[in-house]
């Protein structure tokens, strides 16, 4: 799964102009229970408001499944908020694909909640990392 | 990696789900099953899953889970869908997500759903719903 790992390594990057180059331009993307955006404008504007919450994000990926075009991933992404408080939530994300390359659909599940609270024993998600890696300690890698 | 990709064992669990008949689907968990429901604290083993789900329940009238994309490699799965609930006050609340179980020996020994019940616990008045959930799902 490079393309999987190179997409993320980008996203981590934290810059939305560079790793939106992966998006078709009528990508479909549904972050948490947030309303769905239906292009790639919408959902640059959409991941601009949100990047400003914090400061910087990083995914750790344990299993990933996938079947050609289409994967889904379970991991904890950790957001390094302004105040430099660290959050870590649990989250799946599936992404599907086009023969050339781009992105035109992305889910991600999560709740993130925790990244909009003052409270830290709320926005503390206990055991976060406990399915981000499989047993013993690598990530499981598996599709047709 | 073993197992097969016989998924009957998926939808079962999710049928004596919305069932809300506990008998029939805690006999398809392992007693030392782990399961996460979104951020909250993971719950190891049948008897403290038991007690949770008891409580978790009095919060809504009826459970259904509509399946989308089901990945599977035999002994892991993971299974996009809507849950919909059915409040006491009548209300309905569709909720997007992900579950990921891992399944070996016929039981399932981890339960992990991705999603954001937010929903749930916000005022009535508010009437909080989440747009379009079934965006993903299959076209009927």
């Amino acid at each position: 799964m490079q393309w999987w790992d190179e997409y993320y390594r980008a996203v981590d990057g934290g810059q939305i102009e560079k790793f939106s180059t992966w998006y078709a331009d009528d990508i479909v993307s549904r972050f948490g229970n947030m309303p769905v955006t239906r292009s790639k404008r919408a959902l640059v504007d959409s991941l601009t408001q949100f990047f400003q919450q914090f400061v910087r994000l990083d995914h750790v990926w344990g299993a990933i499944l996938y079947n050609g075009d289409l994967a889904v991933g379970e991991g904890v992404c950790s957001y390094t908020l302004h105040d430099g408080r660290k959050i870590w939530i649990p989250v799946v994300t599936v992404i599907e694909r086009r023969k050339d390359g781009l992105i035109c659909r992305s889910s991600v599940y999560f709740d993130a909640a925790p990244l909009f609270t003052q409270d830290n024993e709320a926005a503390h998600v206990p055991d976060a990392f406990m399915f981000a890696q499989a047993p013993g300690g690598t990530a499981l890698r598996a599709g047709a | 990696m073993t197992g097969t990709n016989d998924t009957r064992w998926w939808f079962e669990h999710f049928e004596g789900v919305d069932a809300r008949d506990m008998d029939r689907w805690f006999a398809g968990l392992s007693d030392d099953v782990v399961v996460r429901f979104s951020n909250w604290p993971v719950i190891r083993g049948k008897a403290a899953l038991k007690s949770h789900v008891i409580e978790f329940n009095k919060l809504f009238v009826t459970i259904s889970h509509k399946h989308g994309q089901l990945f599977t490699d035999g002994n892991l799965a993971a299974g996009e869908g809507v849950v919909t609930f059915t409040m006491h006050d009548g209300r309905e609340i569709s909720i997007p997500g992900t579950t990921v179980m891992e399944h070996r020996d016929g039981l399932i020994r981890r339960i992990a759903a991705y999603l954001d019940f937010g929903p749930l616990f916000a005022p009535a008045a508010d009437n909080v719903t989440v747009s379009e959930p079934s965006t993903f799902m299959p076209r009927a």
